[in-house]
């Protein structure tokens, strides 16, 4: 019967029930209760007619269009009346919006990046995946000549390039005429700009990088040089001061969202020329970059090139083995970690986190919006009661309330655009992006009409719903309360919105702090006081000219040199050999340095076993000095005195020296061989300066530096700087979280505020009546806290498991990482539980200061 | 006015409210529709038909008569109109005019 009642439009109701009752009487007597039931529910059924059906009544949709704009006046109107409480509920609403819009466009920036590429669906990076005794592993680094031999070997691979990542970090010196600047850029294969759309304003793709000693420029390093493009054309540049090199081709300046970036670009075979090492077989340093056929398929392609390496390398297939992979090259900034060989995590990681931290900082603000929302309309209810009264349908009650909270939800947009407007500057600084608000992307339009139409809806269709029931007798009366199930509804919410911004405290906490035992790490060298000078030009042949003179100078302790930059050896190898090892398999990791006589002494490192490099054994300078971690893998239990090589380079191990972080602490300790080489032609010279005296320091390196190499710019770089650039993520993350963490926090005491004061008025004259009969002000601010506090209390145990679970997870991703002590959990809840306490004895006690006459006057 | 042909059960039911006559309302018609026919007529059927012919002008109603049987409930109760009065003539003038014509032989 409700069915019925529900579909049928109540001019009908009546005879029809009626007849029903008649005819289910007869089967009742004809053929007993459960014949008589079952037809009277198929005749239910048949009775869903059209000429009976309400929802096509054409009485009450008419007066829809007027209604509009009589919804708009009166929402105008109860939003002037309670303008504070109004502005709350909407400043709530716009912070949340505004917090997800930026990280949603963060987000997209994201996704962005490299895609923009004409033929990006045909490009794919190429990894390995190595087998060793059992363990796989993955990584990027492939051979140097990789690119071309598999042009040459596969039909399906059109075109392919190299790319070495750590030349972006290292300028080069160029120099036309009296003009010198150092430009950072990269190499590549001639089929470079035809593989990705980097446009070119001068010159053409096909000849760009044909010659050996061609350069495609860009725009600015055409404009620094030559003053414009098309004067840059034809032009001879002078590199490194040892070789010229003709301008073929300018190019547009690289997009922020490409990965590769350069402002310059030289032939790739020539350079793996410059360098024995480069031609090695087991060189896994660069990446390979290949372009596929349009009809090419990638997994058939991938399956052919699996073993391709084996005809380059003989491993022993048993102990040691690698595979090819391929990675869609549009994939390999975001997945850019690896997981047992194969291509997972990464920055995607970090991605996926802030989409679902933005997802719960808009669903709390939403919640936010529903609870104070329902909450004011309590004291409404006489209104909608009149409303009903004088003939308002239920359809129009619930699109009256919707239309309201889609009013806010538009203005909550508006503002929250136009914060969202004013942060992005501060943003960008913080994410190291250049994001604005691309009102032209119809990606982006459509979210935010989305996002409006959700809010509105679920926003409005709660209070909604409630509200549309209420018996008009009783709420005129002024004795309408919601139901039980209503405030238990509001409560679930506000636990809700403290979960999450007690897992957002929790999750700041930890981060906070991982990032700055990081920074703060005993790393087992001096980083202070140590300055960086590239190897570069006069510098090369003449570093012991330069070492001489330069370290008796004012402001300088020692100089010594090292083939990397000591805080970041990233360049590992698995060349390493040594007595008793199988020659068969490759141990990958070894991270090979070859270094002056004083490293040692000017990295501060300790030696514990074993004697230092000294120039007073000739011997020395085909020494090695391993770490702990070298003599671990090579299984040695006495070092000293074993033979080990490298790179064509043999000789005993004199020393060993205690493990110290070479490399970012993301990873674990590596081995690392140590041996002396003081003519190479790269590396860095570096440089311990005396505390305090840092500018005499840098006068003396600039004034030596200039006598020594003066074709070049005297260019320099403090190691901690340089240290900290490399977590740079980390702190972006920080930063990040503890302004989200902020945000949660606030919307989430907005909301209880609303509740609060709402939870007092409602019991004002209770509150009366207990002064009356002698409540102190305490009890009564204990009596509203009490129920609050075990919601919070509720939220924290909610949080507390779900957020350990989360950081665990995240910290093991470190190979150094903090504890997760329960300090971090204890203070979350602590300042949730302070928090609430805060904000409920502030209403409360403004009821408990109330004169108990006025309360208990009113009607 | 246009449209003053009429579907078999239609005429059936506006015949039926003329037998009926005072006590016309659905399940006195469905009863009535039933006995005459023989064959058995869904409530909701009539109801619609009902509904319908109101709506082409041929019967009026008005509510009235509750009883207990009916839980309180008041009956839809239906009169011919002289439209539909006219039209349940004029249907029946045309049947007999076309039975007449059919030749005598059919029968034998």
């Amino acid at each position: 019967m409700r069915f019925l009642r529900w579909y049928c439009s109540e001019a009908y109701t009546t005879e029809i029930e009626g007849d029903l009752a008649e005819l289910f009487d007869e089967w009742y007597a004809l053929h007993g209760l459960r014949a008589a039931r079952w037809r009277y529910i198929l005749h239910v059924l048949l009775f869903v007619r059209l000429y009976n059906c309400r929802f096509l009544d054409s009485r009450s949709s008419q007066p829809y269009v007027p209604m509009i704009s009589h919804n708009l006046k009166v929402i105008q109107r109860s939003f002037v009346k309670n303008k504070t409480f109004s502005l709350i509920n909407m400043l709530g609403l716009a912070m949340g919006l505004g917090g997800s819009l930026l990280i949603l466009l963060w987000v997209m920036d994201e996704y962005a990046v490299d895609r923009f590429h004409e033929n990006t669906d045909q490009l794919y990076v190429v990894n390995t995946r190595s087998y060793h005794q059992g363990n796989v592993g993955g990584g990027p680094g492939t051979p140097y000549y990789l690119g071309k031999e598999m042009t040459a070997a596969f039909p399906e691979v059109q075109a392919a390039t190299g790319w070495a990542p750590w030349l972006g970090a290292e300028p080069e010196t160029f120099s036309v005429d009296d003009k010198t600047y150092k430009m950072a850029g990269n190499r590549a294969r001639p089929e470079f700009f035809s593989m990705f759309s980097f446009p070119l304003l001068e010159g053409d793709p096909a000849t760009a990088l044909a010659a050996p000693n061609s350069i495609a420029i860009s725009r600015q390093m055409a404009e620094v040089f030559f003053g414009s493009p098309e004067a840059a054309l034809g032009q001879v540049l002078r590199h490194d001061n040892r070789q010229d090199v003709t301008v073929q081709a300018v190019f547009e300046n690289v997009p922020a969202q490409s990965t590769l970036q350069f402002d310059f670009l030289m032939h790739w075979d020539a350079w793996v020329e410059e360098d024995p090492i480069r031609q090695l077989p087991d060189a896994f340093h660069v990446r390979t970059v290949i372009q596929l056929d349009e009809q090419a398929d990638p997994d058939l392609v991938e399956a052919k090139i699996t073993d391709f390496l084996d005809t380059y390398i003989g491993f022993n297939e048993e102990e040691f083995d690698v595979e090819l992979t391929l990675q869609p090259f549009a994939e390999q900034y975001l997945v850019s970690g690896f997981e047992d060989g194969v291509p997972s995590g990464g920055r995607i990681v970090y991605v996926r986190l802030f989409g679902s931290i933005a997802l719960f900082i808009l669903l709390i603000a939403c919640i936010n919006f529903m609870n104070l929302s329902t909450a004011s309309y309590q004291n409404r209810a006489k209104e909608v009661a009149v409303r009903k009264v004088t003939g308002a349908s239920r359809w129009e009650l619930i699109s009256y309330f919707v239309t309201e909270a889609a009013v806010f939800a538009c203005l909550g947009i508006g503002v929250a655009l136009g914060l969202v407007w004013l942060m992005l500057p501060l943003f960008n600084d913080l994410t190291g992006k250049a994001l604005v608000l691309p009102f032209s992307d119809p990606v982006f339009v459509s979210v935010l009409g989305s996002l409006l139409v959700m809010t509105g809806l679920l926003a409005g269709s709660y209070p909604a719903l409630i509200l549309s029931n209420i018996r008009p007798i009783k709420a005129l009366k002024g004795t309408f309360r919601f139901g039980v199930s209503a405030t238990r509804f509001r409560r679930t919410l506000v636990v809700v919105q403290f979960s999450i911004s007690i897992m957002l405290i929790v999750s700041t906490l930890v981060i906070s702090n991982q990032v700055q035992y990081f920074q703060s790490k005993n790393l087992g060298f001096e980083r202070e006081h140590l300055v960086y000078m590239p190897l570069e030009g006069e510098l090369i042949p003449d570093y012991l000219v330069f070492k001489e003179r330069l370290k008796d100078m004012p402001g300088i302790k020692m100089v010594d040199r090292s083939s990397q930059a000591p805080h970041a050896m990233t360049f590992n190898t698995g060349a390493m050999h040594w007595e008793g090892k199988d020659p068969e398999t490759l141990v990958f990791g070894f991270t090979p340095t070859s270094v002056g006589y004083d490293f040692v002494d000017i990295m501060g490192l300790e030696i514990v076993q074993g004697r230092d490099f000294s120039a007073e054994f000739a011997s020395d300078a085909n020494n090695f000095i391993v770490n702990e971690r070298a003599v671990e893998i090579m299984g040695f239990e006495d070092p000293i005195g074993k033979q080990v090589g490298i790179f064509g380079k043999s000789g005993e191990i004199v020393g060993v020296v205690k493990d110290y972080h070479f490399n970012s602490m993301h990873n674990a300790i590596l081995p690392m061989a140590i041996d002396i080489k003081e003519d190479l032609h790269f590396g860095t010279i570096l440089i311990r300066t005396e505390a305090g005296k840092l500018n005499e320091a840098l006068a003396s390196m600039e004034d030596v530096a200039q006598a020594v190499n003066p074709a070049m710019p005297f260019a320099y770089s403090f190691s901690d700087q340089e240290y900290e650039q490399m977590y740079r993520n980390e702190q972006v993350m920080m930063r990040l979280s503890h302004a989200f963490a902020f945000m949660a926090i606030f919307i989430s005491c907005l909301g209880l505020l609303g509740l609060a004061a709402f939870s007092v008025e409602q019991r004002v004259k209770e509150v009366g009546i207990r002064k009356v009969l002698g409540a102190s002000v305490s009890s009564i601010v204990a009596l509203f806290s009490k129920e609050f506090v075990m919601l919070v209390g509720l939220a924290i145990g909610v949080a507390v498991p779900l957020s350990y679970v989360l950081m665990d997870q995240w910290l093991n991703r470190y190979a150094y990482a903090i504890d997760l002590t329960w300090m971090f959990f204890a203070v979350a809840a602590a300042a949730a539980l302070g928090i609430t306490l805060l904000t409920v004895s502030a209403q409360a006690l403004k009821a408990a200061f109330k004169n108990p006459v006025d309360s208990l006057r009113t009607e | 006015m246009r449209g003053t042909s009429i579907g078999e059960f239609e005429e059936l039911c506006l015949l039926a409210v003329g037998i009926t006559g005072q006590d016309a309302y659905g399940v006195s018609i469905k009863k009535e529709l039933e006995r005459r026919t023989g064959r058995s007529i869904t409530i909701s059927t009539v109801h619609s038909t009902l509904a319908r012919l109101e709506k082409k002008g041929f019967v009026t109603s008005r509510m009235g008569g509750a009883t207990q049987a009916r839980g309180g409930r008041a009956k839809r109760l239906f009169e011919l109109t002289a439209y539909g009065k006219h039209v349940i003539n004029r249907t029946r003038d045309i049947r007999n005019a076309m039975w007449h014509d059919i030749p005598k032989l059919i029968w034998q």
